[in-house]
């Protein structure tokens, strides 16, 4: 991959430093696995403490700041503006958005290049996807609306070292969707409804041989592949519009089941964004509004 | 581009239940047939009226301590008349990236731990390539049995692997043999790829390019060889009701099996075609 010349490189590799390695080892642990309780002792269908706000980029148009458990991302929106005319190719269409996320190189225990991995470009994909039924671009012709995502953090610092990097980046789409939907609707963007990311991680029981969910699961109930007596064999990602309750984006991966496994999968997460919309989103999209005023 | 009229022709004619080429909504045209070893120079490939996938196989090191996934595969489809077959780079990322994640993952059936001959350092890395000869829509369902027919048809060297010493000083050689070779394990284990086009308040399969202009959601299912899924994902500018996400998935079952079975057949019989050949 070409690198950028200007830039420092830093080292090819980089490795976890001894301290936390010695301090994360005897997380798995067998006795939470034994007992049906998740390892941070939550239900199955409960989501993490989720903290969202806005305003916290000033220039922007609009921004929102979303962290969930040790996943923090900043997200600014730009526009509308105008596209230049030599660059509109058809003028029947409304206007379009782009997405881009970015991870911080600092951003998890190993170091990342700064030059962007596929899995960013797959994570701004899907959120693009996820945000687009929201909108309604058809009223902006001609015009851009800019989306940049920062992931500040993407994991826990005292949690499990990942076996690769992008591991978790799959964790990382539900608050890049919430936190895009909410930093659009400060800039005060048309649209049909605020979209909410939730994750859900499917497991199966090994004696009975039954899948189970797990609403929200953490990075480390991904890592460690157990939890709640079950193996992890696949995750789910859905982006819902609450309020009108139907589905903008959806990425389900792994042995997810039959069909019937599938929908209850969703409609689960469905569920929980409903949740997570009516107690954190709303709120701070009040705020957002009381600001303004 | 289409225009409105063209738009509500297709849209009203979905909704009730026939396509402009007489097929129902859950029809699919008829299956191209493969021919399989036609580039000789590339480990395995496949090749049909529409597209030509050149598989070659490569030897890399794991960098990171502790990997498990030791396969990358690299699908990539080099498009020289991209402009001109009407195919967008966003939507040639979006396959790159769905085939390769999908070929990467546990429900992929490629035994990738296989493919790891040096424990933590040094495998097989599978690159994929596909040329589009010909658009004539639903490129990723056929790109993706394409991709399947050129693996089941790769040959991988057999390598020799020689321990010395132990503990830290543990080393290896490996050895790349000249001639003799070994199939891929697990391909058979290759879900089929069925893409839902949601045309209206409905949805169809094995959509023509005009059809696809029509459509504001796809759902592409991963179907595996039991017939469960194993990868959704939802693309496109629309949203979808969740109840309409289980007849979608429903009849992308019915359709995977059926294409499995095909395939089988298909690549049976060209394998059987190339025995004789020798």
């Amino acid at each position: 991959m070409a690198l950028d010349s200007k830039r420092i490189k830093g080292p090819e590799k980089s490795f976890v430093p001894l301290p936390l390695l010695v301090q994360s080892t005897p997380t798995p642990t067998p006795t939470s696995t034994k007992t049906k309780g998740r390892i941070d002792g939550r239900g199955t269908d409960e989501v993490r403490p989720l903290f969202a706000t806005t305003r916290l980029v000033r220039q922007a148009s609009g921004s929102a700041f979303v962290e969930v458990g040790g996943v923090k991302v900043v997200c600014a929106v730009y526009g509308p503006k105008p596209v230049p005319a030599s660059k509109v190719q058809d003028h029947h269409s409304g206007g379009r958005i782009s997405c881009d996320v970015r991870l911080s190189p600092f951003a998890a225990l190993k170091r990342k290049q700064f030059m962007k991995e596929p899995a960013e470009h797959s994570l701004s994909n899907n959120l693009h996807t996820a945000l687009l039924p929201s909108l309604l671009l058809a009223h902006l012709p001609k015009s851009q609306i800019d989306i940049h995502i920062q992931i500040l953090q993407a994991q826990n610092p005292t949690s499990i070292p990942p076996n690769a990097f992008v591991s978790s980046l799959s964790l990382l789409l539900a608050p890049c969707i919430t936190a895009a939907s909410l930093a659009l609707a400060d800039a005060q963007i048309e649209m049909m409804d605020s979209v909410v990311g939730c994750n859900l991680g499917i497991y199966r029981n090994p004696s009975t041989q039954k899948l189970f969910w797990m609403v929200d699961c953490t990075e480390e109930e991904i890592e460690t592949r157990s939890n709640g007596g079950g193996v992890w064999v696949g995750n789910c990602v859905v982006g819902v519009m609450p309020s009108i309750g139907k589905v903008t984006g959806l990425v389900m991966d792994g042995d997810i089941g039959d069909v019937g496994f599938v929908m209850e999968a969703v409609q689960v997460c469905v569920d929980a964004c409903a949740k997570i919309h009516e107690v954190v989103v709303k709120k701070a999209l009040i705020e957002s509004a009381q600001a303004k005023e | 581009m289409i225009s409105v009229c063209e738009r509500d022709y297709i849209i009203g004619g979905v909704q009730a239940n026939a396509r402009g080429d007489g097929r129902r909504r859950t029809d699919a045209r008829p299956l191209l047939s493969f021919e399989l070893g036609a580039v000789p120079q590339a480990s395995g490939s496949a090749k049909s009226a529409a597209l030509l996938v050149g598989v070659k196989v490569a030897i890399a090191e794991v960098s990171h301590v502790g990997a498990q996934a030791d396969d990358d595969d690299d699908v990539e489809t080099m498009n020289t008349r991209s402009k001109h077959l009407g195919i967008s780079e966003d939507s040639i990322r979006k396959y790159s990236d769905f085939c390769s994640k999908l070929l990467n993952s546990d429900a992929g059936g490629l035994d990738l731990a296989s493919l790891c001959f040096v424990p933590n350092t040094t495998c097989w890395v599978i690159h994929v390539d596909v040329l589009v000869l010909a658009y004539t829509g639903n490129l990723l369902d056929t790109m993706f049995q394409a991709i399947r027919a050129a693996l089941a048809n790769t040959l991988i060297p057999k390598v020799s692997v020689e321990e010395s010493g132990s503990g830290l000083a543990r080393s290896f050689e490996f050895d790349v043999a000249d001639e003799e070779t070994e199939e891929l394990k697990g391909v058979n284990d290759i879900p089929a790829v069925v893409t839902l086009y949601k045309i209206g308040n409905y949805h169809v399969i094995d959509p023509t390019p005009l059809e696809e202009l029509c459509s504001d959601v796809q759902l592409t299912v991963a179907i595996s060889r039991k017939g469960l899924p194993c990868a959704i994902h939802k693309y496109g500018s629309g949203s979808v009701d969740p109840s309409l996400l289980a007849d979608m998935i429903q009849d992308a079952k019915k359709h995977g099996l059926a294409s499995l079975e095909w395939m089988d057949r298909e690549i049976q019989r060209e394998k059987l075609r190339l025995s004789n050949l020798e």
